[in-house]
């Protein structure tokens, strides 16, 4: 065997050999990224300030019903009547139908609505081609965080909608679009990977405090053994534009 | 009881000219109308404010303990004059100004000198925790102040024109609406369903106080039990993949390949 051939098939061999796991290992996302805003870090209780909040859902009497009319009884007239204001706390926001994350290819993917399963976990569309919304959660833009999840893939579906969730990163948009109409913009501030029996439940199920976007799929190395992932990846966003670097979150230190 | 459910049932729906701005739907309010004004049939007109009163009556020989709605309606300033039925002539004339997406009812109902005034209440819509209901009631009656009580526990008071609200847990709730000495006038059990919304508006008729009741439906939230898995074919998986396992194979035999010629040379 030539030498120059003998020195090319090294050259080669030694750069299969060595070079594609590290080039393999070098386009793999990180498993976190971002940080999570310390006040969504938590779980509020009811008190938070609620300043920042663009839907103000009060929860109870307060709201409701103390509007005076505003009228002139011996206005006999009528010209001149002062209308009745019914002061209302702004409605709730629609629920989501479709969901966009550009950065990974998610495109306009159908939102339907989920529930919980008889083991009480959040169920989750069979198409993989759909991401579910929590139902019993919030909607996005209300206080808390509105969830959605799908199947990262399928045996005989192939790729999910969400199968490149684990590539997004910090700053990516997410926008989602409402059954009337109405589309809200969500910016990625979070990703984090978890093991599969350590859910953080209180973060991601949070009902109160600052609006919230939280979209998760499986991730991780797949065990064959079991049919399962051994991660569930995370992704944390908040309404483009939101800084919660400053929301207080004294009232919700005692709980986390 | 009966009655609770025989006011829902005269319920009538209502159509309303949508003269006002045409807004996108999502931003428009739904509408309910009650009468509460004991006594007599009404005509009820709805209509842009500035407009001229349409010939026909929005609410045609509208009853008390009638409810109507929900209309949904873009927000605006109308004009609403109730009428007796047939008759031009107001008996009051009011303007209405409708914030957007939100969920409102008008009550027609006696002020405490027997006069005909209409009230807005905003029905509260958000949700309710998986479990429980939202019972709301309003003081829509020509009677002094009532004070709202379950069982031994005091739940509060309101005079006319006031309302009361809570979340409580879904189920039988038994409710007592007393007068400040004591004289109890109403003293029912409600049946209150999982993430039900009950409205209860006061009416006084032939010295009798009941209620006229809007029933609806809220959403609940409750956080999962369990957590979820959602994936099962391998196919996103970060574990080394069998393609650079692949590779690294011919990268070896590339490598030994020369040391195994050299050997047969």
């Amino acid at each position: 065997m030539p030498t120059r051939i003998r020195t090319i098939l090294l050259a080669i061999g030694a750069l299969l050999l060595f070079g594609t796991p590290v080039a393999w290992y070098l386009a793999q996302p990180s498993p976190t990224a971002g940080e999570l805003p310390e006040a969504l870090d938590v779980r509020p209780v009811d008190d938070l300030d609620d300043e920042d909040v663009r839907e103000d859902e009060t929860d109870g009497s307060d709201v409701d019903g103390d509007d005076e009319p505003q009228q002139d009884p011996a206005d006999e007239a009528v010209e001149e009547r002062s209308p009745i204001v019914i002061e209302a706390a702004p409605g709730r926001p629609a629920k989501p139908v479709s969901v966009s994350v550009p950065s990974i290819g998610v495109d306009g993917a159908e939102v339907v609505e989920v529930g919980l399963d008889a083991n009480r976990a959040v169920e989750i569309p069979d198409d993989v081609q759909q991401v579910g919304w929590y139902n019993r959660g919030p909607r996005p833009g209300e206080d808390g965080n509105a969830f959605m999840t799908s199947h990262v893939d399928s045996r005989s579906q192939g790729r999910g909608v969400l199968f490149d969730l684990r590539r997004s990163e910090p700053g990516d948009l997410i926008e989602v679009t409402h059954e009337d109409g109405s589309v809200t913009e969500w910016e990625v501030v979070f990703r984090e990977r978890i093991v599969k029996g350590s859910y953080p439940m209180d973060r991601v199920f949070r009902f109160d405090g600052p609006p919230g976007l939280v979209i998760d799929t499986c991730g991780g190395p797949f065990d064959p053994n079991t049919g399962s992932y051994e991660n569930i990846d995370i992704v944390y966003a908040v309404p483009l534009g939101a800084d919660y670097s400053n929301v207080d979150i004294e009232a919700a230190d005692q709980s986390g | 009881m009966k009655k609770l459910l025989a006011g829902l049932a005269a319920a009538a729906l209502a159509v309303i000219p949508m003269t006002a701005a045409s807004a996108d739907e999502h931003e428009n309010t739904d509408v309910y109308v009650v009468h509460a004004f004991p006594g007599a049939d009404v005509d009820v007109y709805v209509y842009g404010d500035g407009d001229d009163r349409p010939d026909e009556a929005t609410l045609a020989n509208f009853s008390p303990e009638d409810v109507a709605g929900p209309v949904s309606l873009p927000a605006g300033s109308y004009a609403v004059d109730i009428t007796l039925p047939g008759e031009d002539d107001a008996l009051l004339s009011e303007v209405l100004d409708v914030p957007a997406s939100a969920n409102v009812t008008v009550v027609a109902h006696p002020t405490g000198d027997g006069e005909l005034a209409v009230t807005p209440f905003v029905n509260d819509m958000s949700a309710v925790e998986c479990g429980e209901a939202r019972i709301e009631v309003r003081h829509t009656a020509q009677a002094p102040e009532v004070f709202l009580s379950t069982g031994d526990t005091e739940l509060g008071s309101i005079s006319l024109g006031e309302t009361f609200a809570a979340d409580v847990a879904a189920g039988d709730l038994p409710v007592t609406v007393a007068l400040e000495d004591g004289t109890e006038l109403i003293d029912t059990t409600l049946e209150l369903g999982d993430s039900s919304y009950t409205i209860l508006h006061a009416f006084f008729e032939d010295g009798e106080l009941s209620v006229i009741p809007i029933g609806l439906e809220l959403d609940c939230t409750e956080a999962p039990d369990e957590e979820h898995s959602p994936g099962e074919a391998g196919l996103a998986s970060t574990a080394l993949p069998v393609w650079v396992i692949a590779l690294m194979a011919i990268g070896a035999l590339s490598l030994a390949a020369p040391a195994v010629a050299r050997k047969r040379n």
